[in-house]
């Protein structure tokens, strides 16, 4: 019986998921379309942050729920976990595709370093989820530039740095006790951290664990994120 | 640089609203021509009539066929042209990957929501990947396997990004060529701490074919338990368990591919034959019953799984009545 309740939880929860994603997609697309149209006229800043403030909010919105259908799966041991081989240029520059729009409206410049034929095994799905909200946030906190760049020694390690104030003390103090940061009353959860994580830990591979990290300063001085995974 | 104007796309998706939010992406993209329909039925009448160069269909189509039986359909008439570029469409890109098999895979896939610069960028790189690949494939079509692997060297040296894509086809013609100590050496070769899920394959397929079968079952274990969802591996795994007359084992293997992905029908058919053999008349009944209801709007649905399934209700219904008879007499 319990398992019952739990498989159409599951189903309704999926399903309520994928049509809010519907939604919010319609919503991004059709709010681009009628930006687009003043793409060569100059906007007033006012007009230019509330449009960034819609993107924004809706990238996120979706993101969090992913994550919450992930998260969900994982607390039921039902999350699909598929790595395989994949192109990491490739793949970095579709996750900052998905932001174009938004980094454009608000005048912010990325970059991506990557070797053209590095390929490494992971989730690219699960992987994408963590990294569109580490991006989203940089985007949120970052004066001017985004670089994310990714190496392989050993580890795979995807990058990601902006020139923000970078994240707060006692975020970078619970080192990796995220959990512990979940915070109501700030509106930033820290839900992305605690996914991010569990994630990278997903991808451990026979002694070898995945992890991320929080530090602050680098070529671009603010915020550094990182995950690395075997 | 890849010449937008002289392409044609059609747009498979049953929400109309994002058809045509997607239709105009396209056009923004320089697409002059595209159409729009909204089943996998109304998509196959379409590809009779035109040849399109992209093909953009969602998975979920409900309740008929869904975008992977439609590529599958195409692929099996002769629908599409070698050269079109078919892109799945999905909310959910595992669940939709683990219902292809590996001889009908897409070339892409893009996840909801998703704009015109990831659109963009998504196909940018699938119809590159598919021209500078195609010559390779022509020769691999005529059965030219020496011409191909010479190929192979040539485009992996002038683009170091499709080196693992050309190895994996230089791998397959060397098989398929039945060059198999030249393959085994180039195995070697690829062979890292943490191996691409072609290359273990590859290499259970090799083992094989030259009869190391205790090796190759290794082989394909390793593969399943790194890639879970590779559900060839477990394919593999079960025919070479059911040669060794190990039949309880290899039905063991392919019910855990089913759990995973049932919609195969060929793989529930194996499953409902593997049972059959086991004297497991329910599983049987579950892989025939799961046999007919997926294929029913597929291209490879046969006679086969009904005669089978009405069988095995048969069996069931015998059963149950010697059961009854027996607990009768106790009465």
């Amino acid at each position: 019986m319990k398992d019952d309740n739990q498989s159409i939880f599951n189903l309704v929860l999926a399903s309520t998921v994928h049509d809010m994603k519907n939604s919010l997609g319609m919503l991004g697309e059709s709010l681009n379309s009628i930006f687009e149209q003043f793409e060569n006229k100059i906007l007033e800043p006012k007009v230019r942050d509330h449009y960034g403030a819609v993107q924004y909010e809706s990238a996120r919105v979706n993101n969090l729920l992913m994550q919450l259908l992930a998260l969900y799966k994982l607390e039921n041991e039902q999350l699909p976990f598929n790595p395989n081989y994949y192109n990491l240029g490739d793949f970095l520059e579709e996750q900052s595709c998905k932001f174009i729009p938004l980094m454009k409206a608000k005048g912010i410049n990325y970059q991506i370093k990557v070797a053209e034929d590095l390929e490494a095994v992971f989730d690219d799905n699960l992987m994408a989820t963590v990294l569109e909200n580490i991006i989203g946030n940089a985007i949120r906190y970052t004066k001017s530039q985004i670089h994310i760049s990714c190496s392989f020694d050993r580890l795979l390690t995807i990058q990601i740095a902006d020139d923000g104030p970078g994240y707060p003390k006692q975020m970078i103090e619970l080192a990796g006790d995220y959990i512990q940061g979940i915070d109501q009353s700030t509106g930033s959860t820290g839900l992305g951290l605690v996914f991010a994580k569990k994630i990278a830990e997903l991808h451990s591979h026979k002694d070898v664990k995945g992890n991320i990290t929080l530090s602050n300063g680098g070529e671009l001085g603010g915020g550094i994120f990182e995950i690395k995974i075997p | 640089m890849i010449h937008y104007s002289k392409l044609k796309a059609l747009i498979v998706e049953d929400f109309t609203e994002f058809a045509r939010a997607v239709s105009t992406m396209l056009r923004d993209m320089g697409i002059s021509h595209t159409d729009t329909v909204t089943s996998a039925e109304a998509a196959i009448q379409a590809c009779r009539e035109h040849k399109y160069d992209i093909i953009l269909s969602d998975y979920n189509l409900g309740p008929q066929k869904d975008g992977q039986q439609l590529l599958e359909e195409l692929i099996e008439f002769n629908l599409i042209k070698p050269k079109t570029t078919f892109v799945m469409v999905t909310a959910e890109k595992n669940a939709a990957m683990v219902m292809a098999a590996i001889e009908f895979l897409p070339d892409a896939y893009v996840t909801k929501p998703f704009n015109r610069h990831l659109l963009k960028s998504k196909l940018d790189k699938a119809i590159a990947k598919k021209q500078t690949l195609e010559p390779i494939k022509i020769a691999m079509r005529k059965c030219q396997w020496m011409k191909a692997i010479e190929l192979c060297a040539n485009v992996a040296n002038q683009n170091p990004k499709y080196k693992n894509t050309c190895n994996q086809l230089k791998m397959k013609c060397l098989i398929a060529n039945e060059q198999l100590d030249e393959a085994g050496q180039f195995i070697k070769q690829l062979q890292k701490k943490r191996c691409a899920p072609w290359v273990l394959r590859s290499q259970g397929i090799i083992l094989y074919k030259q009869q190391e079968l205790d090796q190759s079952i290794e082989c394909f274990n390793r593969l399943i338990h790194d890639y879970p969802m590779y559900l060839e591996g477990y394919d593999w795994l079960a025919k070479i368990q059911h040669q060794l007359n190990r039949p309880i084992e290899a039905q063991k293997t392919l019910q855990k591919a089913v759990l995973r992905s049932p919609k195969l029908i060929k793989r529930q058919k194996l499953l409902g034959g593997l049972a059959e053999q086991n004297n497991d008349i329910n599983s049987m009944t579950e892989a025939y019953r799961q046999a007919v209801k997926y294929g029913e709007h597929s291209v490879f649905r046969s006679a086969e799984e009904y005669v089978k399934l009405t069988k095995s209700i048969g069996l069931q219904l015998k059963g149950d009545a010697g059961r009854q008879r027996k607990t009768n007499r106790r009465g």
